[in-house]
């Protein structure tokens, strides 16, 4: 087990920069979730923690050891992929074998770890199948105990859930969170699910576009969203975001079209251009911010989301089960002054509070 | 309506009629095909069963005769002895060597070299790919000359080495390997760095098991091309212990009033058939297997 620094991180193919200088520091043990939409960098990051890329400019750091130009196999890591990547002609048990096999480790301490491995995952009745005569889940066990037989300092999980079907994805992730508690093993997953995230996560690390937009634990990234960015990839309806011109007495706040009282005067900013987000689930029907038009209402059982407009916004507020809004017609909504978040029209970060 | 009915009613019979001419048809062309192919070789088999006089008859006879055992006997053991011709077995030993060593020889180059072009980023990677791709243009035919003087300077004249080693390099092969081996997902590879295999561990370990049917469909395809071989045996191997099979029919025919017994060329010809025969059917569920699926 061992801590993972990475610092400024560049990574650029060719002419093209995906990596915009990233620095984390993961502490041993910790469970840190790389999120962001494909694209942002997120695998090459994980790849270059892994060795397989090798980064233009920056340091990888792992256990206090600098491992910039170090061979994946001397770096102490234990990858699991996306499509697991277990060799076909080699059964369950060799599968997991194999790198021990290839460290020269003795043969009855491979059998040992095997076993243990196998037993932890629940895979010992099928240790003597081939590959392609295990279920998807299974597959994914086989490529996890892989990882953990060889005991590294690191487990880098590249989108292991992604290939599963959603009930087992969900069992899958709360093995792998059970399987942390056990082992302690610092563990850094890549995943552009952001329930994955806030479920597996101790700390989140939300990615955009080569560069870190937000480290933070589940809570605070949900809470406390660092950019226009974050505020918008988690959560589910995401944060709806206004830009708006805050008015000279700062009691309410200019939008494209319509026109939104703040529950409390926000002096510091009259006059501003920037951007307003309140979440979906802290709206409420009922109170004098704006009036919304409703277009659309989805019935999802414990709670309903109505979907409307406010000028030329798009506004999806969630409500507990009770009278439906009547598509057409025109609702008031209100929200508390501690749930908006403020962010700088220009920057996208966050302003206050 | 009811003239449509009526119109309607005699249909499935003449559609009937129709599927079954449809059916027969092909058939009866294919009949045709093999009947074609198939007459030769009966013709063969009946002729080596024959004595030399009654193969000479007009016509020939087309049922077996009860000389098989004493022809083969022959053929095998003495050869065509009238034309100076070694034992049909140390023929046949001649040609498996020859064409086991161009079988093996060119799995082992083309596997390998697939492998480089294939897995490692090198400088002048194309250059040596499309070098190996140009020598599809370069059959044993076209380089004859060149290929000889290099051989008989190389002192091979007249070995089996001389017999095998030219007809090694296998453009084919290579890029047969090649489009496999682009199937084999980046993930094994990266997989086995982080295990930590060497790259020729990881062709032992990985490739070369994936492999397997692969390599089975071009044993069969390679050792045929090697049994059949007969420009390059025939300017190389002057020494006629070193006659190939194919090579010791040809030099048993006898041109212009030489005599040719028929009977041991006829036997000798099945014997020449019989190992390409063998391979094919025997390697037949791999052979298909290979050139029709990738296991993954």
């Amino acid at each position: 087990m061992a801590a993972i620094e990475l610092v400024g991180v560049r990574k650029a193919f060719g002419t093209v920069e995906v990596l915009h200088g990233v620095d984390i520091a993961i502490a041993d043990g910790e469970f840190i979730v790389i999120l962001g939409p494909s694209g942002c960098g997120k695998s090459t990051l994980l790849r270059i923690v892994a060795g397989l890329e090798e980064a233009s400019a920056g340091d990888v750091v792992i256990g206090g050891r600098r491992v910039n130009g170090v061979e994946p196999k001397d770096r102490n890591i234990a990858m699991v992929f996306q499509n697991y990547a277990l060799y076909p002609h080699m059964n369950v048990f060799d599968n997991m074998a194999y790198g021990l096999r290839i460290r020269g480790m003795p043969k009855a301490e491979i059998e040992r770890r095997v076993r243990a491995a196998a037993e932890m995952l629940e895979l010992v009745p099928f240790l003597a199948r081939k590959p392609r005569e295990l279920s998807g889940g299974q597959r994914q066990r086989v490529a996890m105990g892989r990882a953990i037989v060889r005991e590294p300092a690191a487990f880098l999980f590249d989108e292991p859930l992604s290939n599963l079907d959603a009930k087992l994805r969900v069992q899958t992730r709360l093995e792998i969170q059970k399987l942390h508690r056990r082992l302690r093993t610092t563990s850094l997953f890549v995943t552009h699910d952001q329930i994955e995230a806030m479920t597996l996560a101790e700390r989140i690390v939300v990615m955009n576009t080569g560069r870190v937009e937000q480290i933070g634990t589940p809570e605070e990234v949900y809470a406390r969203p660092a950019s226009t960015f974050v505020a918008g990839f988690i959560g589910s309806p995401p944060m709806n975001l206004l830009a708006a011109t805050v008015s000279a007495d700062g009691a309410s706040a200019q939008l494209d079209g319509a026109r939104l009282r703040l529950p409390r005067p926000a002096a510091a900013f009259a006059g501003r251009r920037l951007v307003l987000g309140v979440r979906p689930e802290h709206l409420r029907l009922g109170g004098d911010a704006f009036e919304m038009e409703v277009e659309m209402v989805e019935q999802l059982g414990a709670d309903q989301l109505v979907h409307g407009r406010l000028g030329a916004h798009e506004i999806v507020l969630r409500t507990g089960p009770g009278p439906r809004p009547a598509p057409g017609s025109r609702v008031p909504v209100g929200f508390e002054a501690a749930q908006l978040h403020w962010f700088d029209s220009e920057t996208t970060r966050r302003l206050a509070p | 309506m009811a003239q449509a009915a009526d119109l309607a009613a005699p249909a499935p019979l003449a559609r009937a009629r129709a599927i079954a001419a449809a059916d027969w048809l092909p058939h009866a062309i294919l009949w045709v095909g093999i009947a074609i192919v198939a007459f030769p070789i009966y013709l063969t088999l009946v002729a080596s069963t024959l004595t030399p006089q009654e193969i000479a008859q007009a016509p020939m006879p087309l049922l077996p005769g009860g000389e098989a055992w004493h022809n083969y006997r022959t053929a095998l053991l003495e050869g065509a002895t009238m034309r100076l011709s070694p034992p049909v077995l140390v023929m046949m030993a001649n040609s498996l060597v020859m064409a086991l060593g161009i079988t093996f020889g060119k799995i082992a180059v083309s596997i390998l070299s697939a492998y480089a072009v294939v897995f490692f980023r090198f400088p002048l990677r194309m250059v040596f790919f499309w070098m190996i791709f140009i020598t599809l243009m370069l059959p044993v035919e076209v380089r004859i000359v060149p290929t000889y003087a290099v051989v008989s300077g190389l002192g091979m004249i007249n070995t089996y080495s001389g017999l095998v080693v030219p007809l090694i390099a296998s453009a084919t092969a290579t890029l047969l390997f090649r489009q496999f081996f682009l199937t084999i997902p980046d993930e094994y590879v990266e997989a086995a760095k982080i295990d930590g295999a060497s790259p020729m561990r990881f062709f032992w370990d990985v490739v070369l098991p994936l492999s397997r049917t692969n390599i089975a469909a071009l044993f069969v395809i390679l050792f045929i091309y090697g049994w059949n071989q007969y420009l390059w045996p025939l300017l190389m191997a002057t020494d006629k212990n070193l006659d190939t099979i194919v090579i010791g029919i040809k030099k048993m025919i006898g041109t212009g009033d030489a005599l040719t017994e028929w009977h041991l060329v006829m036997a000798t010809t099945v014997l020449a058939m019989l190992p390409p025969a063998l391979v094919v059917v025997l390697m037949q569920r791999w052979f298909v297997k290979g050139l029709i699926e990738t296991e993954k």
